[in-house]
């Protein structure tokens, strides 16, 4: 980014974070993947703030930050509807728009969905660390210093500038249905394991985070117990010996010593990503020929064009 | 090799703890990652079994299926296997949990460091926090369920064991294992090109000091001069 412009953090919002498409590479390290939970979500901000899909952007977790627009730039919105605002004026998800100096930006109520995508033309600036600019909480590192954004930080983000539009289709993936495929560690279980996993729905806990998203719901039976340490899928749902699950998101550790029944398709881990503690997910075993299906369209929404706005 | 997902695959070499089987799945991992395979993400390699991600929009399941059972094992992991003798102040606030694990174990906490310092343990797999090594096998009477509630912060540089492993917390994060100690040494450090001290495959020993010998170790460690090999 060789121009920028410059937002200050009035509030930071509940949890608001530099995130991109994630660190992936060192994972023998033991470096964690982190990255935007709804990568779905963070890839039409992009393209509304007319960025390519390497771009980083902030994650908004479901009450939001106030910013304060110091120097011109472009902004755009995707994911959940956050209830955000320009100069107190609605700023709908899944549009752009220029912004001047002395606009200021806020959130509030929340109406649906969870993490909300905010970037900027030319993208948002943060920590670069093994090819990613994504926030490392666990760690303390990557994005902006290694954590979430305080009252008084300075962002630092792209200054071009773009043409406003609207996304053609909705940027948040709004469903309480997750398709999974069995394994990797079925095989560990009782037969019946999976039929348990997908015969009602699961509560999303508050004990829910960016490493995972803890649920209460039908006991998965007959769980083997800790097993020798092995490398986690994003997506893995693991069974601790209790029976809830867990759904293991970006910010998991790179191995984990529960087994892992089933794994949601990368195609609906935007839709987890979106769920509030106290909502409901139903899993539902499908097939590898379901998941590939379910991918192809969501990449195929993804080069529908924009829709400008007046 | 099993499933992990839509874009994952996990391949398992084994069953229980065993030096060989994790040195096949460490000389695995070591080829699919040198084999540059287009698409794959990362390779993760834990006790028994590697998991290799991928973007399956660039690489089909099957056709990395083929392209995985189609490799040769890399002979060696990563570098020659190295011997690190770790120092380490055990108990006091360095190690909370010392007097509690002798309690459990009907030891003192004399006999607890003896035996913890006094074996070889093998690295299995890195991973839990960036540099973090599984160290196995703990002798049989110190081994223990993990901490009911974990700790929200254990300091860098911590020593814990749970089960039959021990390991040290590379960075200041939460953790679940009982703390007998902690080591001056920087485990793992971003900065540098190869930024894990230790790998899978080499072997670990822990040296008792004193708490005098630790600040001069990490004042060394510090001004950047510290005692890396």
């Amino acid at each position: 980014m060789a121009a920028v412009a410059r937002l200050r953090v009035v509030r930071p919002g509940m949890l608001t974070t530099v995130q991109d498409h994630g660190r992936h590479g060192q994972g023998h390290l033991g470096v964690a993947q982190q990255g935007a939970l709804d990568a779905y979500a963070l890839r039409w901000a992009q393209r509304l703030a007319g960025n390519g899909p390497e771009a980083a952007g902030l994650e908004i977790t479901l009450l939001g930050p106030t910013l304060a627009v110091l120097d011109p730039c472009f902004g755009a919105i995707a994911g959940a509807e956050l209830g955000m605002k320009v100069n107190g004026a609605p700023w709908p998800a899944g549009t752009s728009r220029r912004l001047l100096a002395g606009d200021l930006l806020s959130f509030g109520p929340p109406l649906d969905g969870l993490r909300a995508y905010l970037s900027f033309g030319g993208g948002v600036a943060g920590d670069e660390l093994l090819g990613s600019r994504a926030t490392d909480l666990q760690s303390g590192v990557g994005g902006h210093g290694g954590r979430a954004l305080r009252a008084g930080d300075i962002l630092t983000v792209g200054d071009l500038d773009g043409e406003p539009a609207a996304a053609p289709v909705p940027t948040a993936i709004l469903r309480d249905r997750a398709r999974v495929l069995p394994g990797p560690r079925d095989r560990l279980f009782p037969r019946d394991a999976l039929r348990q996993l997908s015969s009602a729905p699961y509560q999303v806990t508050s004990h829910s985070d960016r490493v995972g998203m803890r649920l209460r719901g039908p006991e998965v039976s007959g769980a083997p117990g800790s097993i020798l340490s092995e490398g986690t899928p994003l997506g893995g749902i693991e069974i601790p010996p209790a029976g809830q699950p867990i759904v293991l998101l970006q910010g998991r550790g790179t191995v984990g010593g529960y087994p892992i029944l089933a794994t949601v398709i990368a195609a609906d881990i935007p839709l987890l990503a979106q769920l509030r503690p106290g909502g409901a997910v139903r899993f539902a075993v499908v097939s590898r020929a379901e998941a590939r299906a379910a991918r192809e369209e969501m990449e195929r929404e993804l080069l529908l064009p924009l829709r400008p706005l007046a | 090799m099993f499933e992990a997902g839509d874009e994952g695959l996990l391949l398992v070499f084994g069953q229980g703890l065993d030096a060989a089987v994790n040195e096949r799945v460490q000389g695995y991992g070591e080829a699919v990652r040198r084999a540059g395979i287009p698409g794959v993400r990362d390779v993760v390699p834990g006790y028994l079994s590697l998991l290799v991600t991928y973007d399956a929009g660039k690489i089909d399941g099957d056709d990395l299926r083929s392209a995985l059972a189609a490799l040769r094992p890399a002979a060696r992991a990563i570098r020659p296997p190295r011997h690190h003798e770790v120092p380490v102040c055990y108990g006091g606030s360095f190690g909370p949990d010392l007097e509690e694990v002798a309690a459990k174990a009907g030891l003192t906490p004399e006999d607890v460091v003896g035996l913890h310092a006094g074996q070889e343990y093998r690295v299995y797999c890195l991973g839990f926090a960036p540099g973090f090594p599984y160290c196995a096998e703990l002798p049989t009477v110190l081994r223990l369920p993990r901490r009911p509630e974990p700790r929200l912060k254990v300091p860098r540089g911590s020593v814990g064991i749970a089960g039959l492993q021990t390991g040290i917390y590379p960075l200041e994060t939460s953790g679940g294992w009982h703390l007998l100690g902690r080591t001056p040494w920087t485990v793992f450090d971003w900065t540098r090109p190869e930024p894990a001290r230790i790998l899978p495959g080499d072997t670990v020993c822990f040296r008792p000091i004193a708490e005098g010998e630790f600040r001069q170790l990490e004042a060394m460690a510090d001004s950047g001069d510290g005692s890396r090999g």
